[in-house]
């Protein structure tokens, strides 16, 4: 009974991760049109009209969440430390806020060059599709950095340390 | 597990996790709402190119040309599939100039065209008597001369996308997808090319009326070394019979993006005002606005039939920071010399026409004779015929009539002429068949074909220190420096497609000496019958020591009539453009073979100011002197 205790308290956080993300895919699966999302565009055909299920809080959701859920899962991979419960959040935002800057207008126009050069490259045609026909949003900006945080808060309470 | 492998699996851990978060942000487009997003295909990226004062000209030039190829690429596919009236029978002329009665799914066995070359072609059709939706015909060109003026390599799928009417009437509309594979079509000494797809629709529902549209999302088009890539096109031009009775109005909108990496990138453009033209004339009114890199821009502002203003934008601020002025001529390619300080009038217009005449006619006549001398009997096909190879002394050749040829040279091997060999010759009296040559000529080969079916074809590089020739009634000489593409069809009848240009040559005539720079002449002769007859477009300009000033000269319809004229005639059907510094010009129509109309526009109004009834006989043979 006691293992079982220890078991359930160590996937607490693991677990709230995976629900993370399965809270911001839903928002992609319920609430937008599956044309316009690259993962979803092969299947748009079977999609019936978008529930609109999240309102507004669906624009920010799947940031706030796979920032949460990517800090987590990161801090969970760098070991269970002070260190790691900083450096996780950390990385995370970095990766976050330089992929939304990467929407910037003025940093996707520099990407044009090398699409010319490259047209017919999959990964880099994914690439400048996402800068390109993106667009920076300073509320996705801040939604991850509040995931983050909130990660670091939930793995600082689970072990009980700041 | 050790410390190295755990570290180990906590790296791959990490990195992992890093491109999976990394993957899913872009998979999803990074959260966002949806409306800022469009999954690929990779976005549209605006033009590449920055036009600038100096690149101005060259951006429009290769917009012009390109936009030019890709209706003669339509042009050619109408003339080989559409019926015309009074044909019979359905879908297919195959391509390559002969329409039969095919049954469903037939394949044509491989074809000789009709003056050398071949064409595979493949049909399916779902009903022999009429053109449907899905029928498709497929012909694979291999050097395929149907007599149509040009050489065409290479493979057209076409498939009909559309249908309505009756294509055997003049009212129909005809949809076509059309996949180029490796097409060459060879020109007289001009190549073009063209890879890729394109629909190209015929639309004469609206008869007199007719529209063509060629449409695309990529097709590569190519003339004399210059390549460009047209993307996400849309040509169209429209013709119209009926608003003034037996004038052809013609009338294009254009837009697409031009990509060449000879001039370093892609520009967009698109008609901002139609063109208009009449006839085969340039066109008179319209405006085609090419923008590149950063909104930098050139408009073309067509004033005239002849002149053209472009307006240059480098920063795309709206206001034009250079103008150019060119004209039609400079814009396809067709650069001549500046004509510079001349006028005509009628006082000059008598002159003129005397001079013009000779000068075109004596610089066909002299260079045509270049490429004949390789016909078997002729002296450069005599030394053919011999075990001759390597640099070899004077030959002294008998011509087959009368007189004597000397050649020297240098030739790669025997029985037959390669590229680099060379040929010089002197003429004494050599007369064959209705010519007869004084004087010397030598011949530097560019390339040279000889298969069955086909007597040869030669290109080269010609000088004639001083040459005489006399043909028919004629008597000219010719001194300068000339190319020239020959190629002799020996068919039943025989074909001859000649052309030769040059940058400065001297034709002597009627004892005058009119000296041309910048000058092409194009030539298809029918021999083998009686009379011989001569189909001829000429270009360039003239400086004459009668006559102040240069002029230049374009046909604006090709000069039609027989070889062996007697001193006393000239094209039975032409019309050549005279044009001075001051844009007043003069028009030769041919009225007969005996007469010719100058008609004179003083001020370049497009108006005539008066018109001079003369004959050829006038014209300036009857003190005839060769020099």
């Amino acid at each position: 009974m006691r293992i079982g205790q220890a078991t359930a308290q160590r996937l607490v956080l693991p677990g709230s991760a995976l629900l993370a993300l399965l809270v911001g895919t839903s928002v992609y699966l319920l609430d937008r049109d599956w044309a316009a999302v690259l993962f979803l565009a092969p299947f748009a055909a079977f999609q019936d009209d978008p529930s609109n299920l999240f309102g507004s809080l669906g624009n920010v959701l799947p940031a706030f969440c796979h920032a949460y859920a990517f800090s987590l899962l990161l801090i969970l991979a760098l070991g269970r430390t002070r260190r790691a419960r900083l450096l996780g959040p950390l990385a995370w935002f970095a990766v976050a806020a330089s992929l939304e800057i990467l929407q910037a207008e003025s940093i996707s126009g520099l990407l044009v060059s090398p699409l010319v050069l490259h047209p017919d490259s999959p990964v880099l045609g994914s690439v400048f599709s996402y800068a390109v026909n993106g667009y920076f949003d300073s509320g996705d900006l801040l939604a991850a950095g509040l995931g983050c945080v909130v990660a670091l808060l939930a793995a600082s309470v689970r072990e009980k340390k700041p | 597990m050790n410390a190295v492998m755990k570290k180990g699996l906590r790296s791959f851990a990490i990195a992992a996790l890093l491109a999976v978060g990394i993957a899913t942000t872009i998979a999803t487009g990074g959260s966002g709402s949806d409306d800022g997003f469009t999954p690929p295909p990779p976005p549209s990226v605006g033009p590449t190119l920055n036009i600038t004062a100096a690149n101005g000209s060259e951006v429009a030039s290769a917009v012009v040309i390109a936009i030019g190829l890709s209706f003669d690429f339509g042009d050619i596919t109408d003339q080989n599939i559409v019926a015309r009236p009074g044909d019979v029978q359905t879908l297919a002329k195959g391509t390559a100039g002969f329409y039969k009665s095919l049954p469903p799914g037939y394949q044509l066995a491989l074809e000789n065209c009709a003056n050398g070359g071949t064409v595979d072609v493949t049909i399916n059709q779902a009903n022999v008597n009429t053109i449907t939706v899905g029928d498709s015909i497929v012909a694979v060109f291999v050097d395929c001369d149907d007599g149509l003026g040009y050489v065409i390599s290479g493979t057209v799928d076409i498939t009909i996308a559309a249908v309505q009417g009756d294509i055997l009437t003049d009212i129909f509309l005809l949809g076509m997808d059309i996949v180029m594979t490796d097409i060459v079509i060879t020109e007289g000494a001009s190549t073009m090319t063209a890879d890729g797809d394109f629909t190209l629709t015929l639309d004469s529902l609206n008869f007199p009326r007719t529209r063509m549209s060629l449409s695309g999302t990529e097709l590569e088009v190519g003339s004399d070394g210059m390549i460009v890539t047209l993307a996400d096109f849309d040509h169209a031009l429209q013709l119209d019979f009926g608003i003034s009775p037996g004038v052809e109005v013609v009338v294009a909108d254009v837009f697409g993006r031009l990509t060449s990496s000879l001039l370093g990138g892609s520009v967009d453009y698109d008609t901002t005002l139609s063109i208009e033209a009449v006839g085969d004339d340039d066109p008179h009114v319209g405006e085609i606005l090419i923008t590149g890199a950063d909104d930098s821009s050139v408009r073309i502002v067509i004033i005239d039939n002849s002149h053209i203003q472009l307006e240059v934008d480098e920063d795309g601020d709206g206001t034009v920071d250079e103008f150019i002025d060119t004209t039609w001529a400079e814009l396809n390619g067709r650069q001549t010399p500046p004509v510079t300080d001349s006028t005509i009038n009628s006082e000059t217009a008598p002159i003129l026409a005397r001079e013009m005449f000779n000068a075109v006619t004596g610089f066909g006549s002299v260079t045509i004779t270049a490429g004949a001398q390789f016909v078997p009997v002729a002296p450069f096909g005599q030394i053919d015929a011999m075990d001759v190879s390597g640099d070899f002394a004077a030959l002294q050749i008998a011509c087959n009539l009368s007189g004597t040829a000397t050649v020297s040279g240098s030739k790669a091997v025997t029985n037959t002429y390669s590229s680099g060999d060379n040929l010089n010759a002197t003429f004494d009296a050599c007369l064959r068949g209705g010519e007869k040559l004084d004087g010397s000529m030598g011949v530097s080969i560019a390339s040279f074909d000889q298969t069955p079916g086909d007597a040869y074809v030669v290109s080269a590089s010609v000088d004639e220190s001083s040459l005489r020739r006399v043909f028919g009634g004629a008597c000219f000489s010719g001194i300068g420096t000339f190319d020239t593409n020959y190629d002799f069809m020996f068919t039943t009848t025989g074909l001859i497609y000649a052309n030769s240009s040059t940058t400065d040559f001297n034709v002597w005539a009627g004892g005058r000496s009119q000296q041309l720079t910048g000058s092409s002449v194009s030539a298809q002769i029918t021999v083998g019958q009686q009379p011989v007859v001569v189909t001829r477009e000429s270009s360039g300009v003239m400086t004459s020591p009668d006559l102040t000033g240069s002029f230049s000269y374009q046909s604006v319809m090709p000069d039609e009539f027989y070889a062996d004229d007697d001193g006393t005639t000239g094209p039975y059907t032409g019309e050549l453009l005279v044009t001075a510094a001051d844009n007043s010009s003069m028009r030769m129509v041919a009225v007969d073979e005996f007469n010719v109309r100058l008609d004179l526009d003083y001020n370049g109004d497009g108006m005539i100011d008066t018109s001079i009834p003369t004959t050829y006989a006038a014209l300036g043979y009857d003190d005839f002197i060769c020099q």
